[in-house]
């Protein structure tokens, strides 16, 4: 056969010609794919065809119908149709290319599945994203309602314990005291992994000594556990620089919870805190925290999940609530530090966390000492306090008894007694909350702010509240307030922040 | 006797046109996905207020945009079904720009709009979701349970007549 015969016959084999009338009645047919006799009318071979006869009449143009999937007479195809009009000759040609098309299937298939698996997973990613959303603001918000009567529980412990208590009355106290505690704990714990996981929470970048932070850690540490069988030992291995920019608070969170995970765990023996540093560039630091005990160390299959909220409580029952959030805390400040944090069990016993943070290296500078200035003569300070609510009231009255920094408190109950006693007395400090019986908090400190007198506008505003949002932490700020107060705090938190606003 | 209608669906790969299709036509459902190379042309014959009717449907290959639909496959179109998957936003976000190519370039052509595999959402979550423009008369459908899908054809078809 010649190479043009060869071709022939190839081009016959997968094309097909026919002649069509206006109408779509066929007026003859190669039959080189479908058989279709003469006079056929398009309308019965197939339904593609069927629309196909309705716009013969219209068709002025040459068309082309690719990858059409026909059936005619149990022959199945994929042909790309042309339709041809020459003069008053209508042709409708198919060309079989239906081994092309079924080749280049599996390939679409697989496109369009990863396609599609991609955007599921997105899909469930926005789902998991909006209900951890929600989880977190709903956790704010519990937190919120939950610090203010902590604030007042803690506030009149601290005041009765104060007062003359025989010894089961006292130790009764301290029990209470310390269940309170825990709950503070608690609500601070699920805040922190609640900011952390919103992303809210800022690391900053400031100078500070590593070795004030381990040295406190440690007075702490052996002054909590002191009546244990378990020590705590520091190894500062090779040279580690003293100081370093970074975030001090959150190392020391870090620090703490691991410290604190291990105790915990240990009934006798050691907690070590070995310490060692590797430089990574000129500038960076990576510092490697190792905390190992001597305690009964994690079973293998809990190695992946201890990272988990609440992971302890599911392997032990009879601890306490609060203690299955501080690794969880630990591993999400690790990631917001860029950090990284792994878990193994010792060769004999225990635990052991590796912790490596990077960090800005700091070239040490002494301080020079510097002696505070004053007489040590204390002057009474008026603060006036504006509050509506009667045990809030008592409380804040019992707290300001007989102390030794000589403030002296008055209460407005509303906006409007405030500014009553304003116009008569000067202040030395307004502390507000964020709602008042009659005004709103931010509007009442922008009223002060404006106030015609300076002697009022002028004077320090503390605003103390539950709320732990951020923004309208800010947006007392932005109207004029010196400072926020978040509840609930000690009685030391209280006058060391007044001591402050005050000096 | 009326012509019979054209009818092409439209959306992206993987929203359940032809599922739908074969619900529609032959009452059946699977749970597999097989990709749409092309197109498959299928034909049912319903009644409209009492009136016969034959509807040729175009199942097209799935597409990102109707700019990338082949063009001959749109020529004489009587109607059009917009499916999107409400599981997927990727398949409905671009919705107000699919149906202002429509507009323009069949501007006579009636359209309805589907939000395919509602057995997967409550009914409550799909219509509070869904409330807002453009979707106020869509027709939320299940190839996999049949739900509304016989109404959602019913619509086009009284839309041509």
């Amino acid at each position: 056969m010649s190479l043009s015969e060869l071709k022939k016959s190839f081009v016959n084999k997968r094309i097909q010609q026919l002649e069509v009338s206006e109408m779509g009645v066929v007026t003859s047919s190669d039959n080189a794919i479908f058989k279709i006799s003469k006079n056929t009318t398009l309308s019965s071979l197939h339904p593609f065809l069927e629309t196909t006869q309705y716009l013969l009449p219209s068709i002025t143009q040459n068309i082309t119908f690719p990858c059409v999937n026909l059936e005619i007479h149990s022959v199945k195809k994929i042909v790309d149709i042309e339709i041809l009009r020459q003069k008053e000759q209508l042709y409708i040609l198919f060309f079989d290319f239906t081994e092309h098309y079924e080749a280049s299937h599996p390939l679409v298939q697989e496109k369009n599945e990863n396609s599609i698996a991609k955007s599921k997973l997105d899909f469930e990613k926005r789902l998991l994203v909006a209900k951890a959303d929600f989880k977190n603001s709903f956790l704010s918000n519990l937190n919120h309602e939950i610090r203010n009567p902590l604030n007042n529980m803690l506030g009149f412990m601290d005041l009765l314990a104060e007062t003359k208590l025989n010894y089961d009355q006292y130790e009764t106290i301290k029990v209470i005291r310390k269940t309170g505690t825990h709950i503070k704990m608690l609500m601070e714990d699920m805040l922190d992994i609640s900011k952390i996981e919103r992303g809210i929470v800022e690391v900053k970048q400031v100078n500070f000594y590593l070795t004030s932070i381990i040295s406190s850690l440690q007075q702490h540490f052996s002054l909590k556990y002191n009546s244990t069988a378990v020590e705590l030992i520091v190894d500062i291995v090779g040279k580690v620089p003293k100081t370093f920019i970074g975030d001090p608070v959150r190392l020391n969170q870090i620090l703490f919870n691991l410290l604190e995970n291990a105790f915990r765990n240990t009934k006798e023996g050691t907690v070590t805190l070995k310490i060692f540093s590797e430089d990574t560039s000129e500038k960076m630091a990576l510092v490697h925290f190792e905390v190992s005990d001597t305690g009964t160390g994690i079973p293998e299959a809990s190695l992946d999940h201890v990272f988990e909220s609440y992971y302890q409580l599911k392997l032990e029952k009879e601890k306490p609530i609060g203690e299955g959030l501080g690794l969880k805390i630990v591993k999400d400040l690790v990631d917001l530090l860029q950090g990284n944090i792994q878990v193994s069990n010792g060769a004999e016993h225990g635990a052991i966390f590796l912790c490596s943070l990077p960090f800005e290296k700091r070239k040490s500078k002494r301080e020079k000492k510097t002696i505070k200035k004053g007489s040590g003569i204390y002057q009474s300070k008026r603060i006036l306090v504006v509050e509506d609510k009667p045990d809030n009231q008592m409380l804040l009255m019992k707290t300001f008894l007989h102390n030794d920094k000589g403030y002296v408190i008055e209460i407005a109950s509303n906006a409007e007694h405030a500014f009553d006693l304003l116009e008569n007395r000067k202040y030395d400090l307004i502390i507000s909350k964020n709602n008042l019986a009659d005004e709103d908090g931010i509007v009442f400190i922008e009223k002060l702010q404006q106030h015609p007198e300076k002697t009022v506008s002028s004077t320090p505003i503390l605003v103390a509240s539950g709320s732990t949002m951020i923004l309208e932490q800010q947006e007392f700020l932005n109207a004029g307030a010196a400072h926020f107060l978040p509840k609930p705090y000690t009685k030391k938190e209280l006058f060391k922040c007044i001591e402050k606003l005050i000096r | 006797m009326l012509h019979p209608k054209k009818v092409v669906l439209l959306g992206h790969f993987g929203v359940g046109k032809t599922s739908l299709l074969r619900r529609f036509v032959d009452e059946a459902f699977s749970e597999d996905y097989l990709v749409t190379v092309g197109v498959h042309v299928k034909k049912k014959e319903l009644l409209v207020d009492d009136h016969p009717l034959t509807l040729i449907i175009w199942d097209i290959e799935g597409n990102t945009s109707i700019e990338k639909a082949r063009d001959s496959y749109l020529i004489g179109t009587h109607g059009f079904i917009y499916v999107f998957d409400i599981t997927r936003p990727e398949t409905y976000e671009n919705i107000n720009d699919e149906f202002a190519f429509l507009g323009q370039h069949f501007p006579k052509v009636p359209i309805c709009l589907v939000g395919n595999k509602a057995d997967l959402f409550t009914k409550e979550f799909t219509e509070s979701f869904f409330k807002d423009s453009p979707f106020e008369n869509c027709h939320f459908t299940s190839a996999k349970s049949g739900n509304n899908v016989e109404a959602m054809f019913s619509d086009i078809a009284k839309k041509m007549l």
